[in-house]
């Protein structure tokens, strides 16, 4: 059987019947497919295993570290590793947006039902499973923190969030830089543009500009605040990343040949709000937050509630009354080895912030306001612990230091009677200088942990500044020679030395060498007492 | 070995396949010393004229850009920082020497006398000379502009086994993204895995980590795992370079 078909070549070809919604549907179906290989990606599989394997090693071996998370600050320093997942995404999008070109077979595209506009709109798309697993597991990070019996402080959500928005906005920059260069190269050596970018705000870390990139991280040396000081505007910083996602986007759109009224709206619109937020961001920390902090440092007895456990008061910013507890069992630990008069007497300890030993030079901290403040609501020579905290070293010198530095001032208030009130370092000589830094360092694991870490770090002698700044505690090398020495004896022991003889050893007058002696212990060479200023 | 052309003794492969007998690809080792020699020097700047070369002076630039910002905003860099921008330059000039392995005519090389070994010799060797010369670029510039007392503590030979070892991974991957790619295009694999695996390192704990301070107890221990992962990157790239095949597959050519 034949049959014979005569073509019209004036006839138009026959329009395709066009199902409402079947556009739309179809890209749907392909944002799925590419999310699905997204996904399961190399990549971003790679990148979310290095997201997870330094917590699960954390979380397998006990996690000393996080023991003691302060969540406003915890809330932004996971950031910068979802940018491990944020690089994995942007190489992912970028390879399956050249997939065409890559494979030699773009121009076999131009027969497919789907517009390369709509294939931009599917792989933007795509991005949206990957973000939400993003923000899937920072959240996951925050409630594991936050479930920590030493956490304190409030998670910041707009923080949390800043995080999968760096993921989204990294894919989004390589479905563009696909659309603008069809070269694989291009989008590894713009991430490693972005990644010197990114090193250059972390130097720069109180810079506004810092704001402008893809996270803002603080200064590593500086104390945790209350979170109604931070001053981080993490809102602005939300906006900036999303306005720049859905800007990039729009252009990643229009470079593929889309052009309604409706996208260049929205760039409009997104290029409004990135102006706005990188104002707001550049605009720094407000005067107001500025002046509240000043008070605070200044005056903390305005914003802090007290509570009192045995014979020691606790006063701290209602964000960190957590730890008392710590802080009691490392007064316990002091107040235990000394005699009944001084163990049972009332003692006051305040937490304060003080900022500035932040950058550079030390400054010293107003010391006089700070006593003059004590007096008038009746907490005399209260013994200042700062925001850090820790367990030993485990969770890094800042923290650690803060603990051996809290120990110190409280051994030193328990001794002398009084707390350092100069404004430069008080170095403790002969016999109360052992006895104090004994006290110290003995309290608990985790001061005599801080305390051999800083050992480590030191040389001729120890320097406990109180809170960064110029002032606190220092001491001998002969006499840390010979806290070494008592720290390898049996506390109990020491203790019932240091309990008989107790005046003796308080007293100034009281050699090293005599110190030695009374606790059982050879007196360290001389030679190491070269250069004291004793 | 199954190929596409006809093997010199006349076998003519439709006949072959006709006859569903594989063909036998010629001996590549046609010639040795100085006749290997001719052929190299003849294959090296038509190679090189050949490579994709944007992406390593791409990441040069990028390298050297890093390292003359101190210049021109007149800083004078602390030794952490100083190391910090040297880093930054091998990490650029790795990612660049990614590419050059990539060959989109591998299709047609694959049957040309020579080892595939050297076909990728003939790319990799001058791009880790001119690598090395990069870096050790970048090292200038930043001495310059470091700090006197901190220059003299600058842990040359320590970066430089680092970079050495990014330099020959990103090598080692591009050689593998070869075999899994038809020999085409390795810096596929090589650029994400040498970023992924430089941003890895930056979040591993403290006793594990690999970029330390030049200060840290572990300084020497980070050296040696930096130089065994530099012999391991030098030796899984000459394995993978000597072939074409997909590692995984185990066929020839294209696949």
């Amino acid at each position: 059987m034949s049959s014979t078909t005569t073509v019209n070549r004036s006839q138009t070809p026959p329009t395709p019947r066009t199902v409402p919604g079947a556009a739309r549907r179809a890209v749907i179906a392909l944002a799925a497919v590419e999310a699905f290989r997204l996904l399961r990606h190399p990549a971003v599989l790679g990148a979310f295993a290095l997201y997870l394997a330094p917590w699960a090693y954390e979380a397998s071996t006990g996690d000393a570290a996080h023991r003691f998370p302060v969540l406003q600050d915890a809330s932004w320093s996971s950031q910068p590793i979802l940018l491990v997942v944020a690089a994995g995404t942007l190489l992912a999008a970028n390879l399956a947006a050249l997939r065409a070109q890559r494979h030699g077979v773009a121009a076999l595209y131009e027969v497919l039902v789907l517009t390369k506009g709509q294939r931009t709109t599917a792989h933007l798309l795509s991005l949206l499973p990957v973000t939400v697993l993003s923000g899937a597991v920072a959240v996951g990070r925050m409630f594991y923190l936050a479930g920590k019996a030493g956490a304190v402080g409030h998670v910041q959500p707009l923080e949390v969030a800043a995080g999968p928005l760096c993921v989204l906005l990294a894919g989004v920059i390589g479905i563009l830089l696909a659309r603008l260069s069809t070269s694989a190269a291009v989008a590894p050596l713009a991430l490693a543009g972005l990644g010197i970018m990114s090193f250059v705000a972390a130097v720069n870390n109180t810079a506004s500009w810092r704001w402008l990139g893809l996270i803002a991280i603080e200064s590593e040396i500086a104390a945790p605040l209350p979170a109604d000081l931070a001053g981080r505007p993490a809102g602005a910083h939300a906006l900036w990343l999303s306005a720049l996602a859905v800007l990039l986007a729009v252009v990643a759109l229009m470079r593929s040949g889309v052009r309604s009224l409706t996208l260049k709206a929205t760039g409009s619109l997104a290029l409004v709000a990135a102006v706005a937020a990188a104002g707001v961001q550049l605009g720094g920390v407000p005067a107001s937050t500025l002046r509240a902090r000043a008070e605070a440092t200044r005056h903390p007895v305005k914003y802090e509630t007290c509570s009192t456990i045995g014979n020691v008061s606790y006063c701290s910013f209602p964000d960190f009354s957590g730890w008392g507890a710590q802080w009691a069992h490392v007064a316990q630990g002091i107040l235990s080895r000394t005699p009944p008069d001084v163990s049972t007497a009332h003692y006051f300890i305040r937490q304060r912030i003080f900022s500035g030993g932040d950058a550079g030079t030390p400054l010293p901290p107003p010391l006089s306001t700070w006593q003059q403040d004590d007096l008038a609501a009746h907490t005399p020579d209260a013994v200042t612990v700062g925001t850090d905290w820790g367990e030993g070293s485990a969770a890094g010198d800042r923290s650690s230091d803060a603990v051996i530095d809290f120990a110190a001032e409280f051994a030193f208030r328990v001794v002398t009677g009084k707390v350092p009130g100069q404004s430069r370092l008080t170095m403790l000589c002969r016999s109360p200088s052992v006895l104090v830094l004994w006290l110290a360092a003995q309290s608990t694991a985790g001061t005599q942990d801080a305390f051999m870490s800083m050992v480590r770090r030191s040389s001729g002698g120890l320097s406990l500044p109180l809170l960064g700044s110029a002032a606190g505690l220092t001491f001998n090398a002969r006499e840390e020679a010979l806290v070494l020495d008592l720290l390898h004896r049996p506390a109990g022991e020491v203790a019932a030395r240091v309990r008989a003889s107790w005046a003796e050893l308080a007293a100034s007058a009281t050699s090293t060498d005599r110190a030695a002696e009374i606790l059982g212990v050879p007196a360290p060479d001389r030679a190491l007492a070269e250069g004291s200023r004793c | 070995m199954l190929t596409r052309r006809s093997s010199p003794d006349g076998t003519d492969p439709g006949a072959a396949a006709a006859a569903n007998t594989p063909v036998r690809a010629p001996s590549r080792s046609t010639s040795s010393g100085p006749g290997r020699l001719l052929i190299l020097r003849a294959m090296l700047i038509p190679t090189l004229r050949a490579a994709r070369l944007s992406p390593m002076l791409g990441g040069a630039l990028l390298g050297l850009l890093v390292a003359v910002t101190p210049s021109v905003a007149d800083l004078r860099l602390s030794l952490s920082i100083a190391i910090s921008i040297i880093r930054l330059g091998a990490i650029a000039i790795a990612l660049g020497t990614a590419f050059v392995l990539d060959d989109p005519a591998a299709p047609s090389t694959v049957v040309v006398p020579v080892s595939p070994l050297t076909l990728r010799a003939v790319r990799a060797v001058p791009a880790l000379l001119a690598g090395t010369a990069l870096w050790w670029t970048v090292v200038a510039v930043t001495w310059l502009r470091t700090s006197a007392d901190a220059r003299t503590l600058l842990p040359l030979g320590g970066l430089a086994i680092e970079a050495g070892a990014l330099l020959l991974l990103s090598l080692c991957l591009a050689a593998l993204g070869l075999r899994l790619n038809a020999g085409e295009a390795g810096g596929v694999l090589a650029a994400p895995g040498v970023l992924l695996f430089v941003l890895g390192t930056m979040f591993l704990p403290d006793g594990a980590a690999l970029f330390v301070d030049a200060q840290d107890p572990h300084w020497a221990a980070a050296h040696q795992a930096w130089a065994a992962l530099a012999v391991v990157a030098l030796t899984g790239a000459l394995l993978l370079a000597r072939g074409n095949g997909n590692v995984w597959k185990r066929q020839w050519g294209r696949g």
